[in-house]
């Protein structure tokens, strides 16, 4: 016995079970109360065939069922009673094929149909003799999802009978139940997230039976269930295909030991900043997510987007800024990634004081000003940045700019910023700016600066016409200790002795002949005091 | 028609007759701070950070000169400024060439060719960088050398025009740069700034 058949044996013997306490037919009442239907149970009087009394014993003890049929006609609260036009009603809602929701609304034995399917109502429908086992996995699978039971009724509204009968096999299958937790709840995600969709029900159940998730790492079952969840978000499929189009390609082309990719954007898409978002700005937020695919760097765009100066940019600096964090985030090889990633954090921190900020920075004629920072602010030149979506490396002018610009301008001022260096006209300074200048570089080439750059450093600072030579180093010769400063950094580099007299021409010596270092002109150069490491 | 270069200059000229007040003791001050206003605004600078001082070096024949410094941060820039005999100040405002060429006609007469090549880096629009004089910057100079091109100190010829030919070195960029000037006897500077090899890596503010 189940609902259907019930359903028929009452419309087809609506009078029996009318009359049946009152034990003669013309004392009908159009109502069939629990105590007709214990009458029938009772078969009293021996006048209800078997059926007839199964019938009754399927709707004393189920419930929901009962309640069903109490409210079919979707009028008044659950009485105890179910009239003709309750079963007429509930006849066509089983007709229909999709009753769940109208199954469990009243499942607790409360209320009328408002639409709300309680905890309560799941909890009294799980324990329902009455309610079939397929709808019951399937509740079970969907209360898994992150969701619980809120919502539910619009979940159930949307399920017709094959679908709950395919959700039902794959909460049954052996390898769902072999799932952990966290993997279940992304199965039951998915599930709940698609209405059940019979598509994403084979797929799943094709991955989870398949040999090879079987022999996955449990890092890359999360990873490729987390692949079916992420598609099936309602933020997800809200987007557009061109946008659908950027995440699928990035989850697709990621590195395979990335098991997080699918994870970061999803937690994207969820994040009220991401929601927060116009159409351009969310395609410009996910171009870059799939310019480069990769969790961490997907995760430093989530927490940009919360950054109070980052909701201020327009959408053209809002585009820049994605470039040029997503490419400091992106692992390569051939920088450091560790002094990049300790930039990136004093941006993007949650303690972080640090802010960017982008606009056209003017210089004397003839020279270009990549970027400088002061009062924890990073200014950075946005003529260097193309306001678009591409790859920070294809900058339609100058892209070597435009990546010295992340890899090696950022993280020296923020060096400067770190060490809270000030102009002065002293070696210290001339040091501070040579410290900035050798995390710089170590940051672009993955190792620090040689002697012989280094050298060609220090050479520019004493060079008179240079900007540190204008503003401080022409008044640190004048003065003979800072002077001896200098030249002191200049012997520990070369490796000879170097003093006023001589400096000039230890520096032409050098530049035409390495040989002449008495140091390895391509070993590490002489490490500078303070941080280096921007943490 | 009164050509481009000239048209600057007189702009340039009104603006300083602006400034010309109290005598000697004042307008000194008050250039000063003009200056100090200039820098701050040009480079968005605090003007309370910034520092005006004297570049003797290229003083000559009543053209005096000045640097703006910022002298809170590392800013990787300084300003350049010039006091003109005549009390016009060069470099406060965009001129083009404007300012270059006339401090070139009024100072510059038997001035070396570095002098030269070192103003019109300061003042031009077109050309920035560090001169390589003979004994100037050797890594530098080396850099043109390595590109294959013959390497001279900046060389001051004079026929119908005054013609100036130097090297300069945009350190940032690590890239070298033959520059070609010729400031014609109407004031008009026409510049000519060639690459001699191609940018190698990115650098931060030079």
């Amino acid at each position: 016995m189940d609902i259907q058949s019930a359903s028929k044996v009452l419309d087809r013997d609506f009078t029996a079970f009318d009359t049946a306490k009152q034990g003669d037919v013309s004392k009908a009442d159009g109502r069939i109360s629990r105590e007709d239907l214990q009458a029938v149970a009772r078969n009293d009087g021996g006048r209800f065939t078997g059926e007839q009394q199964e019938t009754a014993r399927f709707l004393l003890d189920s419930e929901t069922s009962r309640s069903f049929f109490d409210v079919g006609a979707s009028r008044g609260s659950v009485d105890g009673t179910i009239s003709r036009d309750d079963l007429n009603a509930a006849k066509d809602t089983l007709a229909s094929g999709s009753y769940y929701d109208e199954l469990l609304d009243t499942a607790a034995g409360r209320g009328g149909r408002d639409g709300n399917v309680s905890n309560d109502d799941i909890v009294a429908a799980l324990s329902d003799p009455g309610v079939p086992q397929d709808l019951k996995n399937t509740l079970n699978l969907l209360l898994l999802a992150p969701q619980g039971s809120q919502g539910m009724h619009d979940v159930l509204k949307g399920l017709d009978s094959n679908e709950v009968a395919a959700a039902s096999t794959l909460y049954g299958m052996p390898q769902f139940a072999a799932l952990s937790g966290s993997d279940k709840r992304l199965v039951a995600e998915a599930m709940r997230d698609s209405g059940g969709d019979l598509a994403v029900n084979a797929k799943t159940r094709e991955l989870l039976g398949s040999a090879r998730f079987q022999s996955m790492t449990p890092g890359q079952r999360t990873a490729a269930l987390t692949e079916i969840a992420l598609v099936n978000t309602p933020q997800f499929t809200a987007l557009p295909k061109s946008d659908q189009d950027l995440i699928t390609t990035a989850v697709a082309t990621a590195r395979p030991d990335d098991l997080n990719a699918a994870a970061s954007i999803k937690s994207l898409l969820e994040s009220k900043d991401f929601a927060g978002l116009n159409g351009a700005e969310k395609t410009a937020v996910l171009s870059q997510v799939r310019n480069y695919p990769d969790s961490k760097v997907t995760g430093n765009i989530q927490r940009m987007l919360g950054k109070g100066w980052f909701k201020d940019f327009d959408i053209g600096d809002k585009q820049r800024a994605l470039k040029l964090i997503a490419y400091m985030s992106y692992p390569r090889s051939g920088t450091n990634q560790t002094i990049l990633d300790n930039t990136v954090e004093k941006f993007l921190a949650a303690d972080a004081t640090y802010s960017l900020k982008i606009e056209s920075l003017p210089a004397p004629p003839g020279n270009v000003i990549f970027g400088n920072a002061s009062d924890s602010t990073m200014r950075v030149n946005e003529d260097l940045i193309s306001a678009d979506n591409g790859k920070l490396e294809n900058n339609p002018t100058h892209p070597e700019w435009a990546t010295g610009l992340a890899v090696n301008t950022i993280p020296h001022e923020i060096n400067h910023l770190i060490n809270g260096d000030k102009v002065a006209p002293t070696y210290d300074y001339l040091n501070d700016e040579y410290r900035a200048w050798y995390v710089g570089y170590s940051a672009e080439n993955g190792h620090p600066p040689s002697n012989k750059e280094a050298l060609e450093r220090w050479s520019y600072f004493v060079s008179p016409g240079g900007v540190y030579y204008d503003s401080a180093a022409k008044d640190a010769l004048n003065n003979p200790d800072e002077a001896a400063k200098i030249f002191n950094e200049l012997s520990a580099l070369s490796g000879l002795k170097v003093d006023a007299s001589n400096y000039k021409q230890v520096l032409a010596d050098l530049a035409s002949d390495t040989g002449k270092y008495k140091t390895d002109p391509n070993g590490p150069a002489v490490v500078p005091p303070g941080n280096l490491d921007n943490r | 028609m009164i050509p481009r270069a000239r048209r600057a200059l007189l702009l340039l000229g009104l603006a300083m007759a602006a400034a010309e007040t109290d005598g000697r003791e004042a307008m000194d001050e008050v250039t000063r701070e003009r200056m100090v206003a200039a820098a701050a605004r040009t480079y968005r600078w605090s003007a309370a950070d910034v520092e005006v001082r004297p570049h003797e070096e290229l003083d000559r024949a009543g053209c005096r000169f000045f640097i703006a410094v910022n002298t809170r941060e590392p800013a990787h820039v300084v300003g350049n400024y010039a006091l003109l005999p005549d009390r016009r100040l060069a470099g406060v405002n965009p001129t083009g060439n404007a300012a270059a060429a006339a401090l070139l006609q009024a100072c510059g007469q038997g001035a070396p060719a570095d002098w030269w090549a070192d103003v019109l880096v300061r003042f031009s629009d077109q050309v920035g960088g560090l001169v390589l004089t003979a004994d100037g910057n050797p890594f530098a100079i080396r850099k043109v050398k390595d590109a294959g091109v013959e390497f001279a100190a900046p060389v001051l010829t004079r026929d119908d025009a005054t013609r100036l030919s130097f090297f300069v070195m945009d350190i940032g960029l690590g890239v070298p740069s033959r520059v070609q000037a010729v400031l014609s006897d109407d004031g008009t500077l026409d510049i000519q700034v060639t690459p001699v090899q191609a940018p190698a890596r990115a650098g931060n503010g030079r």
